[in-house]
């Protein structure tokens, strides 16, 4: 039964409740649904073959044994089970499998099962985001049934979620689903505008990346640049009065064409990394402030924000919730302390750590994404519970706008492959000060040997990385051609910058991700005369 | 009476009956609103139809009263679409409703906008001119505006909420057709016909129906004895009005004393066609809306004086499924749930045979905790709402899926669920009337008491023939159980088993009273698995179980009891495996079994023979199973009782054997010569002393003699080490008690003097040895062993001390009566040395050499 209908014919009280009334839970009977649903878990992990693999003869049955008998996980744990797809080794059979990246190149795919109650607890807080997103207040939502979709399909995890608005509540997602599977992503986008401008639309789901993108690309095209004319003949008599009457409103207003003078949305939701340097950008363009989605193909649907937009709930029954405190997120310690959700700090910041339930295939397993506790109930939104924001991913891993996953492995095989004269070399990921939009930059140092022959120019560098980026990770042109990003930045440091750097604080600088106040120094020195500090090489 | 009047007569009653329903419920702001709009127009069609007759005090009065109605009525209608969705009056509207009151009060004055009508006599009807005048257009066109401001509201409460424009569809419909009658009867076609009074009526329908399908109301509030009293005056006085005239001319055409007292013949009709028409009425409204409710009432006082007869949790579960199923129409299906012994709740009883018994749902389940918190009816699409679902495991979610359950109806008490009613629907989306949720409701309490009292009635009669600490069946309930099958079928095949554990006496002293009791609850539970649905088992004495087995013969009950004989023998070696196989530890049993008619052809030589055949498994080692047999060489021939125990006569059988290895103690321990029997004298003393019977006496004088027979595995240089011990020795030390037992295991006929010579060294504070058993835990032999066995080490010279004083040694037992020694014991053996009742030993009698004494003093000087 499509939602609205069901809306028609039950107390809209109760459907909110339904979906958004965890939100209302205390610490103490959240946990007490965490720890009833992991007793589940537990029974049924203890009892396939893959748990087998992690536990041997020990059986936990709450928290306290889980915690005894495995260590914190990571995919490489799993790997060899999971990524042949065996559903005997599982719990639970799954009824589909999710795919995500893994590691550019080496480890190109991480594959994770989903059964069904896992998919019916996915799409059930799917809903719960779509009504926080056109929701005002407690219990004050509209809902709509057209929702306009910039996510990638099926077999990611993005996909599953237009699968079920569309399949299990009967929303009409543009474009549809059957049209979509041999679409590229700039078909696929066009299409979905121009259905949406002909039947109007409720919700608009996308990456906060690919949303900026859209806007300002569906901006070009309401617009009316050259050589559109044709194309908007085409389109049907709905589609172009709405696209008059915003032509009109955006004359008045002496201004381009904003999707919000086309669409009136009840909701905008946005997932991935980096939306926080989108949403104002966003809000100004389509009139409604993005909510943010948090997921991941590991753990599954997490947490969402309020209608507040500012504060992240996690759901409770899509898994069991750890926190690794943030002194030992770079470290590899496996039995490292991990505190729960009644025990979190304001403040403080914590690397999430799930176990699945539902029959999910991962106990205690690292996500890999990192989350600030801001503050514990808020009266605003009805909640108890503590409050959250996502801050990054760990620093091992640099994704740039939810498209790519650079580790120090992908950049040691760029430097590589391009057989560039890099001796030494640090990643991180910075924010243009103008767009605020992410990229890469990477600090090198060329060996000293290789200037007297070969043409190492910053554009150099950038064109020939960037062949190999691609080669790698085909996600890191999509940054490019979907995005229009630039998404590499390249500084040379003078040689010896960095043996100077580990002589003077007596450590290497880190790889990827070096802490703010390393990479500040080890720029610093480029100013500084350090010839006499010790020896360094002849150019 | 034109066809008009008539019309504008019915519709008059229709919104009186109405209003006279609605004013006596109670009130909220939609019902409120509801009297309001009834009340104008009351006062549209009211006024309209006493204009019309011309009624007092003048037609413009009636006209005036109908104008209101007609102005207000958009009005009270935009005041009922504000409360019936939450919202309120723009101010726009209320202007235009002061306008309006303006308008009308000027209006009533001066008769500006439009004045009353003037009546014409027209083809012997009379008929109302009305005559615009310039202020006419302005106050139509001000209608208009609030028609159409009404209408708007009426529509945007429609569209602008999609959540619950369905339940707007009744008062949109209503409202157009309204307005649309109001345009119609100024188009020529319709001149005449009332069109707008109808569709008043329609309209007001409208209203009731939306206001039921929000169930603000119920339609029993309109059956009282005041509704059938003004419908029946609404019929007659419309009857009266028709037909009194034309019948009181024909009465007269009658002529004669018919014509005479015409009148009187109609006042009479009058007032009998009133009683029948009331009779009517009620009849017809009871029957068709009341009759299925006092049909329940009915059957619920059956089912009250049934439940409350009945003492079987079945019985009531069926009565009242069978009630439901009977009484509410919208039911498919309908279980009724009772929380068992382990703590799951099971139907008891069901519409459908397939379901008794299911599990439907465990204690644990969220459930139960959420019809706890609600108490009366749950519908299971609500709890589906709720976040406790979320924490419903899978499996869970899938038995409440099989159940297809609409509603559940705990059975609670004291806050406790005892048991549910589930329901389920014709109509799943619908679910149940609101009355029949009352019922079911209801009816539930009843029969929850009814349970409650029948489940304690149970619980009182198995306890009544259980035993407390097995669960088994008790010997008293057994027997009757017995006699009741072998009365059933004299001639049929009846097996009884007698379990007796063996030594159980010694195990309840080595291990304690609690041990004991666990043992014996680990055995009930090994017999009560074990031994088939069929058998009966019960506990049939202390130490003893039996097993009744209907229609089974010796061999398939020697089988059995060869089984359970090894599950016994295994029950305490499990938990340690290390365990060996002569530990005391061990639980060994000797099982007879006799069965009719093979072995007895009545109860009472059954149970004689049972017993006979245990007690020769008893004779012949113990842990084994017999089968009676009534053949001499089978030893079945009945055997004389077994005589009482003559402890000094096994004894002295024994004496030769003790004494060899008292012998080989005291050759080990030189300062111990002669020990055993000097405690053996003292505590033979001190147990007179204390009052035991000359058997006690005897079992502790041979406790005494024995009590360190283990030392004979102690090595000699650790038990004539002088000065302290180390730890490892003191261990080694330790074990002496224990292998005395493991000595006097070997003559199987000292058995009883073991728990004394186990527990001698065990502290009254329970911290001694070897058990660290305390207090009157210590079997009383040992008590009185410990304070004979101290006396005599304290007092006499040991290779790790010099022999102290009798009156120190007397301090030092005072001193520690109630830490090491039992106090009473300690105290009566102090009084009765220092009274002289017990005799000191002397140090030749205690076996002292004082010539090598002398010697070692020689040795110690030079």
């Amino acid at each position: 039964m499509k939602l609205t209908e069901r809306l028609c014919q039950e107390d809209p009280e109760k459907v909110w409740q339904e979906y958004c009334g965890f939100l209302e839970l205390d610490s103490e009977g959240y946990m007490k649904l965490q720890n009833r649903l992991l007793e589940e878990q537990l029974a049924l992990w203890s009892d396939c073959p893959l748990g087998r693999h992690f536990l041997g003869s020990k059986r936990p049955v709450d928290y306290a044994s889980l915690r005894q008998a495995v260590p914190l996980t990571t995919y490489e744990d799993y790997a060899d089970i999971l990524l042949q797809r065996r559903p005997e080794f599982l719990p639970l059979p799954p009824v589909t499998w999710i795919e995500t990246t893994w590691e550019g190149g080496k480890r190109p795919v991480k594959t994770a099962p989903y059964t069904q109650g896992m998919v019916d607890t996915f799409s059930r807080n799917g809903v719960a985001t779509m009504l926080l997103a056109s929701a005002q207040g407690w219990g004050d939502f509209s809902v709509g049934d057209k929702i306009l979709s910039g996510l990638a399909p099926m077999p990611f995890l993005t996909g599953l979620i237009g699968l079920i608005l569309d399949e299990e509540y009967g929303f009409e997602t543009m474009p549809p689903r059957s049209t979509i599977a041999t679409m590229s992503f700039s078909e696929r986008s066009k299409l979905g505008f121009k259905q949406a401008l002909n039947r109007g639309m409720d919700y608009f789901l996308s990456m906060g990346s690919i949303a900026y993108y859209l806007s300002l690309n569906l901006s070009a095209v309401a617009g009316g640049g050259s050589g559109k004319k044709k194309g908007k003949f085409s389109l049907p008599l709905p589609a172009l009065l709405r696209l008059a009457k915003a032509k009109m409103t955006a004359k008045r207003e002496g201004r381009e064409i904003l999707p919000k003078d086309l669409f009136q949305t009840k909701g905008f939701i946005c997932a991935g990394t980096d939306n926080a340097c989108y949403k104002d950008d966003l809000e100004k363009m389509w009139g409604v402030r993005p909510l943010e989605l948090f997921a991941g193909t590991e753990a599954g649907m997490v947490g969402c924000e309020t209608w507040n937009r500012k504060d992240l709930y996690f759901f409770p029954d899509t898994a069991f919730y750890e926190f690794l405190p943030e002194q030992y997120i770079r470290s590899c310690q496996k039995d490292a302390p991990t505190l729960l959700m009644n025990e979190v700090q304001p403040g403080s910041v914590y690397e999430l750590v799930v176990t699945s339930f539902k029959g999910g295939a991962f106990a205690r397993y690292r996500t890999g994404d990192v989350y600030r506790c801001t503050g514990i109930g808020n009266p605003d939104d009805h909640s108890r519970l503590p409050r959250f924001c996502f801050v990054d991913r760990v620093p091992d891993i640099i994704d740039i706008a939810g498209f790519t996953r650079i580790t120090q492995h992908s950049v040691e095989d760029v430097i590589q492959l391009s057989a560039l004269p890099i001796q030494e070399w640090s990643a991180a990921k910075e924010f243009d000060t103008a767009t605020g939009h992410p990229y890469l930059h990477l600090y090198v140092e060329i060996e000293p040997g290789s200037l007297v022959n070969r043409a190492v120019t910053v554009d150099v560098l950038r064109r020939h990385m960037e062949i190999y980026f691609n080669y790698l990770d085909n996600d890191y042109d999509n940054l490019k051609k979907i995005l229009g990003l630039e998404p590499l930045q390249i500084t040379i440091l003078r040689s010896g910058t960095f043996a100077t750097y580990q002589k003077r604080y007596g450590q290497p600088i880190v790889r990827i991700s070096p802490p703010r106040e390393q990479l500040a120094a080890l720029v610093r020195l480029q100013a500084e005369d350090w010839a006499g500090e010790g020896e360094y090489p002849a150019i | 009476m034109g066809s008009y009047s008539f019309v504008s007569s019915c519709a008059l009653m229709c919104y009186v009956l109405l209003f006279s329903i609605f004013a006596a419920a109670k009130k909220n702001r939609v019902l409120s609103a509801f009297l309001r709009i009834l009340f104008v127009l009351i006062l549209w069609t009211g006024g309209s139809l006493l204009m019309r007759l011309q009624a007092w005090p003048s037609p413009a009065f009636w006209y005036h009263v109908s104008l209101v109605g007609i102005w207000m009525s958009c009005f009270t209608l935009i005041r009922f679409l504000c409360a019936f969705s939450g919202t309120k009056m723009s101010r726009f509207e209320k202007l235009l409703e002061v306008l309006a009151i303006l308008l009308l009060v000027v209006n009533a004055f001066t008769s500006f906008f439009l004045a009353p009508p003037t009546p014409v006599e027209s083809g012997g009807q009379t008929v109302f001119l009305y005559t615009p005048s310039a202020g006419t257009l302005p106050m139509y066109a001000l209608m208009g505006v609030v028609a159409a401001v009404a209408l708007t509201r009426t529509a945007r409460c429609y569209s602008s909420n999609v959540v619950t424009h369905q339940q707007f569809v009744p008062l949109l419909v209503g409202c157009v057709v309204m307005f649309a009658s109001q345009v119609l009867i100024l188009l020529p076609p319709f001149e005449g016909i009332p069109l707008d009074i109808g569709a008043g009526v329609f309209y007001a329908c409208c209203l009731f129906y939306a206001l039921y399908r929000r169930r603000l109301f119920t339609l029993t509030l309109a059956f009282s004895r005041r509704t059938y009293c003004l419908v029946t005056a609404a019929i007659l006085a419309l009857l009266s009005t028709e037909l009194a005239r034309e019948y009181q001319v024909v009465l007269m055409g009658f002529g004669g004393w018919i014509a005479q007292y015409s009148a009187t013949i109609v006042a009479v009709s009058a007032v009998i066609l009133a009683w029948l028409l009331y009779l009517l009425v009620k009849t017809l409204s009871e029957k068709l809306f009341l009759g299925e409710e006092r049909d329940r009432s009915a059957r619920l006082k059956a089912f009250n004086t049934e439940v409350t007869r009945s003492l079987h949790v079945e019985s009531i579960c069926q009565q009242l499924c069978k009630l439901l199923r009977g009484t509410v129409s919208g039911i498919t299906g309908i279980s009724v749930a009772v929380e068992d012994t382990a703590g799951s709740y099971r139907i008891v009883a069901s519409s459908s045979v397939l379901s008794a018994g299911q599990e439907i749902f465990a204690s644990q389940n969220p459930l139960v905790t959420w019809c706890k918190m609600h108490q009366a009816g749950v519908r299971v699409s609500d709890f589906r709402h709720s976040v406790e679902y979320k924490s419903m495991w899978e499996k869970e979610k899938a038995q409440l899926e099989a159940l297809r359950a609409d509603y559940i109806f705990p059975m609670l008490d004291a806050g406790e669920l005892i048991g549910a009613v589930v329901v389920t629907c014709r109509d799943h989306s619908r679910g149940l009337h609101s009355e029949d949720v009352d019922f079911i409701s209801s009816v539930n309490t009843v029969a929850t008491i009814a349970i409650k009292n029948s489940r304690l009635y149970e619980k009182a009669c198995h306890d009544a023939r259980t035993d407390d600490l097995t669960g088994l069946l008790n010997r008293k309930y057994f027997l009757e159980e017995l006699n009741h099958l072998y009365e059933k079928d004299p001639a049929g095949l009846l097996t009884l088993v007698i379990i007796s554990l063996d030594d159980f006496k010694l195990y309840n002293q080595l291990y304690g009273n609690h041990e004991g009791d666990l043992a014996l609850k680990r055995v009930a539970n090994i017999l009560a698995l074990n031994s088939g649905e069929n058998s009966i088992v019960a506990r049939y004495s202390g130490k003893e179980f039996a097993i009744l087995l209907p229609r089974q013969e010796s061999s398939a009950a020697c089988r059995l009891a060869e089984n359970l004989r090894r599950q016994i023998y295994n029950l305490n070696r499990l938990e340690e495996p290390d365990m060996e196989a002569g530990s005391l530890k061990v639980i060994t049993c000797s099982i007879g079994i006799c069965s009719i008619p093979y072995g007895a052809s009545t109860v009472k030589q059954l149970l004689d023979n049972v017993d006979m055949t245990v007690y020769q498994v008893k004779r012949s080692g113990k842990n084994g199973v017999m089968v009676y047999s009534a053949g001499p060489s089978q030893s079945g021939e009945p055997l004389a009782a077994p005589s009482p125990v003559d402890h000094e006569n096994v004894y002295s059988g024994y004496a030769d054997t003790i004494y060899a290895l008292t012998a080989t103690i005291d050759a080990k321990d030189h300062y111990t010569f002669t020990h055993s029997g000097n405690v053996a004298y003292y505590a033979t003393q001190l147990a007179i002393a204390y009052g035991l019977n000359a058997e006690t006496v005897e079992i502790v004088r041979e406790a005494a003699l024995l009590h360190d027979i283990g030392k004979i595995s102690i090595p000699e240089k650790i038990l004539n080490k002088p000065g302290r011990l180390t730890s490892e020795e003191y261990d080694i030390i330790k074990k002496h008690p224990e292998n005395a037992v493991a000595i006097i295991r070997h003559l199987p006929s000292l058995d009883y003097v073991i728990p004394a010579v186990l527990s001698h060294h065990e502290r009254w504070d329970g911290k001694g040895y070897p058990r660290r058993i305390g207090g009157e835990d210590i079997p009383l032999n040992a008590r009185i062993l410990c304070v004979a066995d101290c006396f005599d080490a304290m007092t006499g010279k040991r290779c790790y001390q010099d022999s102290r004083t009798v009156e120190s040694a007397l301090q030092d037992l005072e001193l520690n009566a109630g830490k090491q020694f039992d106090p009473t014991l300690a105290r009566l053996f102090v009084s009765k040395i220092r009274d002289g009742t017990i005799q000191v030993r002397s140090a030749k009698q205690r076996g002292e050499n004082p010539a090598e004494e002398a010697g070692k003093k020689q040795n110690k000087e030079e």
